[in-house]
């Protein structure tokens, strides 16, 4: 069984600099665009008999936010914890991320090694 | 950011800071004053919906590129926060367009020898990774700039200043805010873990 990294952000510049970031955890990595995108994608590993290590994400996206892929992924998975990578810095909007069942809250800018150090700590 | 309703244009326009970004859906111009910093403009087509971002990029860009690169990290943080308001407004990164402008080599501002090359390849290189056209560009020179954007159609009107004296106070807010921007190139966010 593979355990896979899902980074969700509509930028490609950020996508790629947070697989890059990760990329010594030594798992698979799968980008998203957007929340929709991540559910889409994360049904197919979980449908392919995989499962989802942890979840990275942004929370201003097109089609599906942050915030609504967080309710919507813990529909479908209680525990693998979703690190929040984002420029919101609101205590509002953070504490909603914490009530949607995000697991922390990264706000940007961020620097490789400190993202790294967040995975380690939810990923053993 | 300055609202001023009274201007011989006739629509509201928000005139920007080095440092500050805007977007709107509104009748308006978005105004702003470069020299040695960018200005970017993006507009979403589908959505009709615009922003304009002052900033710099503090410091010279190593040879691997801006993905692994800590300066060119706040270049990055810059353009996420306009973006994050852009799509807001209901915007998408698949439907934008970019004009850049700016990075002048003006003579009040000599922190790095090649801080406007280092502007520019940044500038270039993320359109390039994000896959956004860059519909305009207008960067170098040894000139200040000014810009009108207009945030409903993507219009941009620019305007070269030969005369410098007129726009002093600009020019004093660009060098301070260039200056701390250098000082606080290796900022980082919180990291806040609930458990
Ligand atoms: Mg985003």
């Amino acid at each position: 069984m593979n355990r896979y990294i899902v980074v969700i952000d509509d930028s490609p510049t950020i996508r790629v600099s947070v697989e890059m970031a990760l990329k010594q955890m030594g798992l698979p990595i799968v980008q998203a665009e957007n929340g929709q995108d991540a559910l889409d994608k994360i049904s197919k590993i979980k449908g392919d008999g995989d499962d989802v290590a942890i979840c990275i994400s942004d929370i201003n996206m097109p089609v599906m936010n942050g915030l609504e892929f967080i309710a919507e992924f813990r529909k479908v998975d209680k525990f693998a914890p979703v690190v929040v990578l984002t420029t919101e810095a609101e205590k509002d909007m953070i504490q909603k991320g914490k009530e949607a069942g995000a697991s922390g809250w990264i706000i940007k800018p961020f620097q490789a090694e400190d993202l790294l150090n967040v995975v380690k700590r939810f990923v053993k | 950011m300055l609202r001023s309703q009274q201007n011989r244009i006739g629509k509201p326009l928000y005139l920007i800071y080095p440092g500050e970004h805007f977007a709107s859906n509104e009748n308006c111009f978005i105004g702003t004053i470069v020299g040695t910093c960018l200005a970017v403009s993006l507009f979403d087509s589908a959505r009709r919906v615009g922003g304009l971002i002052n900033f710099v990029v503090p410091g010279t860009i190593g040879t691997g590129g801006i993905l692994e690169d800590e300066i060119a990290r706040i270049g990055i943080l810059n353009m996420e926060y306009l973006m994050a308001d852009m799509v807001k407004l209901g915007c998408n990164r698949h439907f934008m367009k970019a004009k850049i402008f700016g990075a002048g080599h003006v003579d009040s501002i000599k922190k790095e020898q090649n801080l406007v090359d280092s502007n520019i390849l940044f500038v270039r290189e993320y359109f390039e990774v994000e896959k956004i056209p860059i519909e305009k560009e207008d960067l170098g020179g040894n000139f200040r700039r000014k810009i009108y954007f207009s945030p409903r159609d993507g219009v941009v009107y620019r305007q070269i200043l030969k005369n410098n004296s007129e726009f002093s106070e600009f020019i004093q807010l660009e060098k301070e805010y260039v200056e701390s921007e250098f000082r606080n190139r290796s900022r980082v966010g919180k990291i806040i873990l609930f458990d």
